[in-house]
């Protein structure tokens, strides 16, 4: 996984003003990002489109063993 | 009897063999149950005997390395929060650390103890072998965490090794106990280590994030702990920014006293503003379809697949 990679893409979604899982492919232009880590980024950022910019974390409960 | 009847009738069998004062047993019992309050009841055994299940190991094969995996996870919770200084409200919080190291120590003793009772010598051997490497790894993961709490930043990859070897290897260490006591081959042995190194990264993460604006229980901010919120900040935030979270983290490594609603607000903008929340998510995501697609490349039922799905989330 590219995680420094990753990390730009993110900051610069969550930054922009007008930001919208349309722009993802846009940006990804710009930058190496394999699919799989493409899928992850949309599907982060389509839930916050969903959930009305909330915020909530979308990471679902697993168990807690630390 | 239930799975969890099952497993705590074998704690208790294994504490009265123990030769333990009574005094210690009450203690020892009631540091489990004030874990399960918190983390659901027998999650390391569990995870152990599912694996076993998985690879057609029957219940009263993986019990051992379940009852060992539990108590030693455990003694390492202990240990954890003795040197991270955290999670106050926890029992071994509330005793002096050298009863909780003492404690701590025989509770570990007995996890090894729970295995020498595996009939399957070749089994025995390997799953010691997989406890002892298991802690080795904690041990190191940790010592380099602590080095790390000084530095200025860490990479990434960095970030990943160390947590690889701590939650990481605890959870591979639990499913490769499972398989091994159900008599998987090497390979499938070898599958369900990388499952639950993925599962320890998941949960890692998840955890990390809601540590970090945690500050009255967990010391991980106080202690600039590089954890993944921390080492995403450092990464991205530019030069007024960085200075702005550096400022606020000297601040709370001085007292929580300095560190007030103002400080707190400031954090919290820091992190929703610049995209942590969006990063832990997209990491945690990323390790759930690595986590899937183990799970869809390995030989075992449905019915199994889908009990380990749900541990995925």
């Amino acid at each position: 996984m590219n995680f420094d990679n990753i990390a730009i893409l993110v900051h610069e979604l969550a930054k922009s003003p007008n930001r919208s899982s349309g722009i993802i492919p846009e940006l990804k232009s710009i930058r190496e990002i394999t699919k799989c880590e493409l899928k992850a980024i949309t599907k982060v950022f389509s839930k916050e489109e969903l959930s009305g910019n909330s915020l909530a974390i979308i990471m679902s409960p697993t168990r807690y063993w630390f | 009897m239930n799975m969890d009847q099952i497993i705590a009738k074998e704690i208790k069998l294994l504490l009265t063999e123990s030769g333990l004062s009574k005094g210690v047993v009450s203690i020892i019992k009631s540091w489990l149950d004030s874990n399960f309050r918190i983390k659901g009841r027998y999650g390391w055994a569990q995870l152990t005997l599912t694996t076993c299940d998985s690879t057609g190991g029957l219940l009263e094969v993986g019990l051992q390395g379940a009852v060992a995996m539990e108590l030693y996870a455990l003694a390492a919770d202990i240990l954890d929060d003795i040197q991270d200084q955290d999670n106050n409200d926890l029992p071994w919080r509330k005793v002096p650390p050298a009863q909780a190291i003492n404690l701590a120590t025989c509770i570990l003793v007995l996890s090894y103890k729970a295995l020498s009772t595996i009939a399957n010598r070749r089994h025995f051997e390997d799953v010691s072998n997989v406890l002892n490497q298991m802690g080795l790894q904690a041990c190191d993961g940790q010592f380099q965490e602590f080095l790390n709490d000084s530095k200025e930043k860490i990479s990434f990859e960095e970030y990943f090794e160390i947590i690889k070897k701590k939650s990481g290897g605890l959870t591979a260490s639990a499913c490769k106990i499972g398989a091994i006591l159900g008599g998987a081959d090497q390979t499938l042995v070898d599958q369900f280590e990388q499952f639950g190194l993925t599962l320890g990264l998941i949960s890692q993460i998840k955890n990390d994030f809601h540590d970090f604006l945690n500050l009255e229980t967990k010391s991980d901010f106080v202690k600039r702990r590089k954890t993944l919120p921390f080492v995403y900040l450092l990464y991205v935030l530019n030069e007024i920014k960085a200075e702005e979270f550096k400022r606020l983290s000297s601040l709370a490594i001085i007292g929580l006293d300095q560190f007030g609603p103002k400080e707190r607000g400031q954090l919290r903008e820091l992190v929703v503003n610049e995209g942590t929340i969006h990063y832990c998510s997209v990491i945690h995501e990323m390790y759930k379809q690595r986590a899937m697609e183990i799970l869809d490349g390995i030989p075992i039922s449905e019915k199994s697949k889908k009990k380990l799905i749900q541990l995925v989330g």
